[in-house]
C-alpha cells in the first residue's frame, strides 16, 4: 500500500497506522486491532498498542559519545599481551603494534560477565546485563557512525530510534514530550541524532537541560501567571468560536488541545526535574549531591523520574563532541569519563530494579564504534568500526548473558555478528514492534529504522 | 514546477506526490489542468510571475472554504477543488506575518551573515558551529546550517535543508504552543504590535478594530469589540499589581491581547 502522507495532515492516526503496517493487508487482524485501539483519540501521540505483546514499554538509551573502547571495558583480550610481546613486535610502527589493556578485568556476579576496573560499581549489576560483544558498524567517522547508531543510516538524515519508537507507540503522558534527550553538551552530528527527519515533528526528541528553562520557551514570559491565564482564556474563546464555524476539522481541535498540553508541560516538567522529595538514600545510590544538577548522576535520576512520569524514550548523552571517549592521545582519558558514569548508571539500574521498573524499562548503553587493538599515537587507540561492545538491561533482554564474541585480538566479530541494524531490529522487537512493518512512506518508498536490513537476534531475548 | 507552485497555493499539488511522478506516485487529479498550465507556463517564457497571476485570478483560487456537510461528505479533502482547503501557515509564513503586522520587518537587502573572520573561526568537528544570526528580515533570508534544522523554524516543521522535501509533514505540538505563549520572539513582536496600535489607534475600540484587520483580515464584530474591551480593562488591572512600570501598562496590555490572538487558529490557518 502506498499511503499518501498528506493524509496525515487531517487523519493522523489512520495514516500512522497505515504506515505502521507497511504491507498492511497481509495482516488484517492486527490492522483492525490497531485501528480499534486508536478509536476515540485524536492525538498522534496517544499511546498505541504495539504490534505484538511487548516486554519493554519504555526505553532509557545511554549514548557514550566518541566511541568507548570495548577492549578496556567489557571485552577482555589476553591475546593482546601475546601479540604485543611477539617477536619483532616492539620494532613495529605504533599503528600496527598491539596494545594490551592497562586495566584488569574481573568475572562478576553469578553470570561471570567480565567488567574492567573502569566500572567497579557496575560490577554489582553484572547479572542484569546482556552484553553484546559482536556489534559492528559501517563507518569509522564520528558523525556518520553516530548517525548510524541513532538512525540506522550512515549517509542520509533519517529519523532517530527514539522518533521511530514515539511514532510506533505514542506516549504515556502527553503533558511531557514522548522523546526526551538529556544532553548537557552537543554531540557529533548535533540535533540530527534526535531529529524526527521525515516523521512528523511531534516525534522529534526534545532536549531538556537542567535550568530554569529546561525546554525552550517552557518558562512563562508574561508578567504574571494571572496575565498568562487571561491570555489563554481569551485564546480559548477565540478558538472555540472559530471551531464552531468549522466543526469538522480535526487539526483545529488538535491545536486547541496542544495549548492545554503546553500549559501542562509548563507545570509538570519543573516538577519532574525537582528532586527535593527524593530521599537521601536515593541521592546516595546515584552518587548525587543534593541540589546539584551537574554530572551524569543528575541525568540518570532525571531519567528514572521521567520513566515514572510516562516519557516513552529517554536518551542520556554523557559528553559532547569534545573531551569524550575519543581516546586517540591517551587511553587513560577513559578513567575520568568512566568515573563520571559508573556510579550513576549502577545506581539507576539498582533503583529501577528495586522499584520493579526494570522489567518494563529497557536500558541501552551504546556508543558509535569501538577502538583499535593497536596503538594510535604512543598511548591511545584509534576508531574501530569492525567490532565493538554495547549492553542492554531489563525490558525483556536476557539478563547475565554475553551475546556474540570478537576474535582473539578484539578486531573482528567471531561468533554471532550483530550489525547496528540488527541491534535496532531487536530493540524494536522488545518494544513489541516488527522492524519490517514500522514504516513511513517518504520519497517514493517505505522507510524503516533498519532500512533494508536487520534481523532480530534471538540470543538477546529473555 | 507548475505542480509545485500549485501546491504552494492550494496546500496540495495536482499530483499529490510532487517528488514522484513515476510509477509509485499518485495520479494527477486534474490532468488536463496540469497540461494546460504547463503549456501556458512554457508559452509565457517560463514566467513564474504570470503563472502566479493565472492561478490567483482563477475562480478556483478565489473559492471560499466550506463547512457544508454535503460538500464535505463528497469531497472532504477538497481533492476535486470544490472548496478552499484550509491550511496551516508554514513556519516561514508565521514568522513573516508576525514581522509584518508588528511593523518590524526589515525590508532592506540582505547582507552577508555575520560570520567571524576566518582567522577567528574556532569550530571543528569537536566544536560544532551553533550560531543562528536571526534578523528581522523575512525568514527565507535567515541563515540555514546543514548540521541542524533552524531552531525557530523547525518548531513549525521547516524542512531539513539536506534533503529534498516535496511536501512537509505538518505537526501540531505542545512545543509550538509553548513558542506562541512564551518565546522571546513572539513577545518582542507582540510588544512592537502593541506600540503600533497605540500609535495608530486613538482609543481601545479603534485599536481592537485595527487588530482584527491586521491579524485576521476582517472587521471586528460587536462581540470581538466587547471581548476586547473587557480583556484590556482586566488586563490593565492585573498588570497594575505587578512590578511593571506604570507608563508601560497600556502597551503591555495590548501586547498581551494581540499575543493571545496570534496564537489562535484564525491567525495560524489560512483558508
Amino acid at each position: 500500500m502506498f499511503a499518501n502522507n498528506s493524509i496525515y495532515k487531517s487523519m493522523p492516526r489512520r495514516q500512522a497506522i497505515r504506515s505502521l503496517m507497511g504491507g498492511s493487508m497481509l495482516m488484517p487482524g492486527i490492522f483492525s486491532e490497531l485501528l480499534a485501539s486508536s478509536a476515540g483519540s485524536k492525538s498522534p501521540l496517544a499511546a498505541r498498542t504495539p504490534q505484538h505483546p511487548a516486554k519493554a514499554e519504555q526505553v532509557i538509551w545511554i549514548y557514550l559519545s566518541g566511541g568507548f573502547s570495548h577492549l578496556d571495558t567489557f571485552d577482555p583480550k589476553p591475546g593482546l599481551f601475546k601479540a604485543a610481546n611477539a617477536a619483532g613486535a616492539q620494532s613495529k610502527k605504533n599503528k600496527t603494534r598491539y596494545m594490551p589493556s592497562p586495566w584488569d578485568f574481573q568475572k562478576c556476579g553469578q553470570s561471570g560477565i567480565d567488567i574492567s576496573d573502569l566500572f567497579p560499581h557496575l560490577r554489582d549489576c553484572a547479572d542484569d546485563l546482556c552484553m553484546i560483544r559482536s556489534l559492528h558498524t559501517d563507518h569509522g567517522n564520528h558523525q556518520r557512525a553516530a548517525l548510524g547508531i541513532h538512525t540506522g543510516s550512515f549517509a542520509m538524515t533519517r529519523p532517530s530510534a527514539g522518533s521511530w519508537v514515539s511514532y510506533g507507540l505514542g506516549t504515556l503522558n502527553e503533558n511531557l514530550p514522548s522523546f526526551v534527550v538529556l544532553a548537557p553538551k552537543i554531540p557529533y552530528s548535533g540535533a540530527q541524532l534526535w531529529g524526527s527527519s521525515f516523521l512528523p515533528g511531534e516525534h522529534q526528541g526534545t532536549r531538556v537541560l537542567p535550568s530554569a528553562n529546561p525546554v525552550p520557551n517552557l518558562q512563562r514570559l508574561s508578567a504574571s501567571s494571572e496575565q498568562q491565564n487571561l491570555e489563554l482564556d481569551l485564546l480559548k474563546q477565540y478558538n472555540a468560536r472559530h471551531l464552531k464555524n468549522h466543526p469538522t476539522d480535526p487539526n483545529l481541535k488538535a491545536r486547541i488541545q496542544s495549548y492545554e498540553t503546553a500549559f501542562g508541560m509548563q507545570m509538570e516538567m519543573p516538577q519532574v526535574l525537582d528532586f527535593s522529595k527524593e530521599s537521601d538514600a536515593t541521592h546516595k545510590l546515584y552518587g548525587l549531591e543534593r541540589g546539584s544538577t551537574k554530572g551524569f548522576a543528575w541525568q540518570c535520576l532525571a531519567a528514572r523520574r521521567m520513566v515514572e512520569s510516562g516519557v516513552r524514550f529517554i536518551e542520556l548523552i554523557d559528553t559532547g563532541a569534545s573531551n569524550n571517549w575519543d581516546a586517540h592521545g591517551n587511553i587513560h582519558s577513559h578513567t575520568p569519563l568512566a568515573k563520571n558514569i559508573d556510579h550513576p548508571i549502577s545506581g539507576l539500574l539498582k533503583d529501577l530494579k528495586s522499584r520493579g521498573m526494570l522489567e518494563k524499562t529497557l536500558v541501552v548503553c551504546t556508543t558509535e564504534f569501538g577502538r583499535t587493538p593497536t596503538f594510535d599515537g604512543s598511548k591511545g587507540r584509534g576508531h574501530h568500526k569492525n567490532v565493538f561492545t554495547s549492553w542492554l538491561a531489563g525490558g525483556g533482554s536476557k539478563p547475565g548473558t554475553i551475546v556474540g564474541s570478537s576474535d582473539e585480538l578484539g578486531s573482528q566479530p567471531l561468533e554471532n555478528p550483530v550489525h547496528v541494524n540488527d541491534f535496532h531490529a531487536t530493540i524494536l522487537h522488545l518494544l513489541g514492534m516488527d522492524h519490517e512493518r514500522l514504516t513511513w512512506y517518504y520519497g517514493g518508498r517505505d522507510h524503516r529504522l533498519t532500512d533494508l536490513a536487520g534481523r532480530v537476534v534471538p540470543e538477546i531475548l529473555a | 514546477m507548475v505542480n509545485r507552485i500549485w501546491q504552494h497555493h492550494f496546500g496540495q499539488g495536482i499530483v499529490s506526490t510532487p517528488n514522484d511522478f513515476g510509477k509509485y506516485g499518485e495520479h494527477p487529479t486534474h490532468p488536463e489542468l496540469l497540461d494546460y498550465l504547463a503549456k501556458q507556463f512554457i508559452q509565457s517564457g517560463w514566467s513564474i510571475k504570470s503563472l502566479h497571476r493565472d492561478i490567483m485570478l482563477s475562480r478556483v483560487y478565489q473559492l471560499a472554504g466550506s463547512d457544508d456537510a454535503a460538500v464535505l461528505a463528497s469531497d472532504p479533502e477538497s481533492t476535486w477543488l470544490t472548496h478552499s482547503r484550509r491550511r496551516r501557515l508554514s513556519s516561514e509564513e508565521i514568522v513573516d506575518s508576525m514581522l509584518v503586522v508588528s511593523n518590524t520587518l526589515d525590508p532592506s537587502q540582505g547582507q552577508a551573515h555575520p560570520f567571524p573572520p576566518r582567522s577567528k573561526k574556532t569550530y571543528s568537528q569537536h566544536h560544532p558551529f551553533v550560531d543562528a544570526y536571526d534578523s528581522n528580515r523575512r525568514a527565507v533570508y535567515w541563515m540555514r546550517q546543514r548540521l541542524r534544522k533552524h531552531p525557530t523554524l523547525a518548531i513549525f516543521d521547516a524542512a531539513d535543508t539536506k534533503q529534498s522535501t516535496g511536501e512537509r509533514a505538518l505537526s501540531t505540538t505542545a512545543i509550538q504552543s509553548l513558542f506562541m505563549m512564551n518565546s522571546p520572539f513572539v513577545h518582542d513582536k507582540s510588544s512592537a504590535l502593541g506600540a503600533r496600535l497605540i500609535d495608530e489607534g486613538k482609543d481601545d475600540p479603534q485599536r481592537i478594530a485595527l487588530t482584527h484587520q491586521l491579524l485576521f483580515n476582517r472587521p471586528a464584530t460587536n462581540l470581538d469589540v466587547e471581548l476586547g474591551l473587557r480583556y484590556l480593562q482586566n488586563n490593565r488591572k492585573s498588570l497594575a499589581s505587578t512590578e511593571l512600570d506604570k507608563n508601560k501598562i497600556p502597551q503591555e496590555a495590548l501586547a498581551s491581547y494581540v499575543r493571545a490572538l496570534m496564537g489562535s487558529n484564525e491567525f495560524l490557518y489560512l483558508e
